[in-house]
């Protein structure tokens, strides 16, 4: 039982490794590390992290989402837009609201999917130039704000790591468990696995997909708020989001989520961010192209692939 | 052979003399012993001319200034999250000075407000931003717009159709251009924008663009906010060699096509945007750190040039040696004291020291 919960966690275990190794090289580098520092790395994993859970979901049920990062970019734009000077209560309100607002999204983007039963990649890469535009149209500039109490309590304040460490674990918890414990759960590594085996075997194939569209949708938003909690405003630019939904892929593989489908968890996504947080922080600190981070990011992420393809046939021959 | 030999001898002597005083300069300049400040520098996007010409000036002047012991640069093509984190991460290696230049002119506030709070000195450079406390170094944006337009209405004598090709929406620089454009244009009734489009800086893109909007007759000036000279190429096969007036900044191509096509009619505006305003933050980050009183806007106000008025000017401010975009502008007085070849070696404090030297 014990060697089969390692055997299970060996890919988390890995990451732990490379990311603790890369952590001590950047904080040696570093003349102190106190809480302070530590909310500097949360805060620069948050948005990608949380967006990578959100892309986790939806690539273990057997689909890839590239808006995910529109969502969280119009959810960015929105929140900054109507939460400017609003008071604490008014913009708890609108977060969850706009936390509607991006399950819709996605559930829509779902439903499309499996209702014209055209590929993921192709509608998703529509959706998010359709999102963007949105986005623009909300927030045309960057601009806009947030209630300060609200960020802090989000993004925390000077040497406080513990609230943005909350807002990475709270989805976590209150979101992923239930769902990998429920029947949608066991559905969706189903779908992943084979869609044709779970429809045979009396799975709402089209009804599981669009609850996962809705809940990588949800993350997405969880992350746009995150983002304008750490920057009290909101960008609306298509190299934000583009940037984001390769980041977000990238840390689902990095994080053990197989391209295939109907492998993988959470937890790895949430501290593959950490690998693409520190590669280019290490990198510029030593002065080298910020390009060459981009390139052992891709490598990684190749080579990640292809062991990771490796190991699965192994053990499928076994 | 025994002349060669003297002058050998000669050389050799010079050189050491040369090489004694540097050395005898270096020991009894207080300023060595002193260096001992931080700077760290965080710039949102990598890989542009114009950008690396500014890193490479705020590195030259602190090598030069004797007070600074390293630059450190986080320079990256990165979104406001990730350059926030740059901000954070230089906060946490204890620099005593950031040098921003920010991809967005509030979004990063937060992570300089903890620098601000940190004790940190924070100098915009180029891009202005909202955050409070801190120094602004940059050309004057608002009359880079306003005296390339009143120079381009004189040349198209007040009247006809504008190519307007701005740069990146919702850039500091670019909205501050478009206030001093407009501001002018106002003025001007018979002048009209009957075409604007955003080249994001993009030297391809603004090609492009050029390629597809102009045609004989359509307008009668372009204003450029810096992508300039393949407008002009443009204009060579689009209208059949005819010139029409185009602003630009002091990209060293389009300094030099403002020179050699002046004869063919063309009338090239060139409104200096100097990348080496870089070195003007550096130095007043480190008038900062020494105490002195700094205002919190240091503009540095461009003048719109004509070949027909500043030849010589023109003439002096293209390097055959350098890149189509480099920034032709090598030095600003009061505040840089790097010869070009300083600047183009682009070296901070911590780097080796140039063995020719």
């Amino acid at each position: 039982m014990n060697m089969m919960l390692v055997k299970r966690q060996s890919w988390n275990i890995g990451i732990v490794l490379i990311a603790t190794i890369l952590g001590a090289w950047q904080i040696s580098r570093l003349p102190v590390f106190g809480s302070y520092e530590a909310r500097t790395f949360l805060l620069g994993i948050l948005p990608i992290a949380l967006l990578s859970m959100g892309q986790a979901i939806i690539i273990i049920g057997g689909g890839i989402n590239l808006a995910i990062g529109a969502e969280s970019v119009l959810i960015n734009c929105l929140a900054a837009r109507f939460m400017v000077g609003k008071s604490f209560i008014a913009c708890v309100l609108l977060t969850l609201l706009f936390l509607l607002v991006s399950i819709l999204v996605g559930a829509l983007t779902g439903l499309i999917i499996s209702k014209s039963k055209i590929a993921d990649i192709i509608v998703t890469l529509a959706t998010s130039f359709i999102l963007i535009g949105l986005a623009m149209y909300i927030q045309p500039s960057p601009g806009g704000g947030m209630n300060l109490t609200l960020a802090q309590m989000i993004s925390g304040k000077g040497s406080a790591f513990l609230p943005p460490l909350i807002t990475l674990i709270l989805p976590l918890v209150v979101i992923w468990l239930p769902l990998y414990r429920s029947r949608t759960g066991i559905a969706m590594f189903a779908i992943g696995s084979n869609k044709d085996s779970a429809f045979l075997s009396g799975v709402n194939v089209d009804f599981t997909r669009i609850k996962l569209y809705a809940v990588g949708g949800l993350f997405a938003g969880i992350s746009g708020i995150a983002l304008t909690a750490i920057t009290l405003s909101g960008s609306p630019f298509a190299s934000i989001s583009n940037t984001a939904t390769l980041n977000s892929v990238a840390g689902a593989v990095l994080g053990g989520v197989a391209l295939s489908g109907g492998v993988g968890g959470l937890t790895g996504p949430a501290l593959a961010a950490l690998i693409l947080y520190f590669i280019p922080t290490i990198l510029l600190n030593y002065g080298i192209d910020p390009a060459y981070s981009q390139i052992i990011t891709g490598a990684l992420t190749i080579l990640v692939v292809l062991a990771g393809g490796l190991i699965r046939n192994r053990g499928k021959k076994n | 052979m025994k002349l060669s030999n003297k002058r050998f001898t000669a050389l050799f002597a010079a050189v050491s003399v040369v090489g004694l005083i540097v050395t005898m300069a270096g020991v009894v300049t207080p300023a060595s012993a002193a260096a001992t400040y931080k700077i760290g520098v965080s710039n949102s996007w990598a890989g542009n001319a114009w950008r690396e010409e500014m890193v490479c000036a705020i590195k030259a002047e602190a090598s030069l200034s004797g007070k600074v012991a390293k630059v450190t640069v986080l320079s990256r093509n990165t979104d406001s999250a990730g350059q926030s984190a740059d901000v954070r991460s230089l906060i946490t290696q204890g620099v005593n000075a950031i040098i921003i230049n920010s991809g967005d002119s509030s979004a990063n506030n937060p992570a300089i407000a903890e620098a601000i709070a940190a004790g940190i000195k924070v100098i915009a450079v180029d891009n202005s931003i909202t955050a409070p406390n801190t120094t602004l170094v940059s050309n004057d944006q608002v009359a880079y717009g306003a005296a390339g337009a009143e120079a381009l209405a004189k040349a198209m004598n007040y009247k006809g159709n504008i190519l307007y090709m701005r740069g990146a929406s919702g850039a500091g620089a670019d909205t501050d251009r478009d206030t001093g454009f407009k501001s002018v244009l106002k003025k001007y009734p018979k002048l009209k924008v009957t075409k604007e489009v955003f080249t994001g800086w993009d030297w391809t893109k603004g090609g492009q663009l050029a390629n597809q909007l102009l045609a004989p007759g359509k307008f009668q000036g372009v204003w450029t906010s810096g992508i300039d000279y393949p407008v002009v190429q443009a204009m060579q096969t689009r209208l059949k060699g005819k010139y029409i007036p185009v602003v630009g900044a002091d990209n060293n191509k389009f300094v030099g096509m403002t020179a050699s096509l002046a004869s063919k009619g063309f009338v090239g505006i060139v409104v200096p945007n100097p990348a080496i305003v870089g070195g003007a933050a550096l130095k007043v980050a480190v008038d900062l750190l020494d105490g002195k009183t700094v205002g919190a806007k240091n503009l540095l106000t461009p003048v719109a040039l004509t070949y027909a008025k500043n030849k010589a000017l023109i003439d002096s401010l293209y390097f055959a040696s350098q890149d189509a975009n480099f920034s032709s502008t090598v030095s600003l007085k009061g505040y840089t004291t790097f010869t070009p070849a300083q600047l183009f070696r682009c070296r901070a404090p911590q780097d080796d020291p140039e063995t020719t030297s």
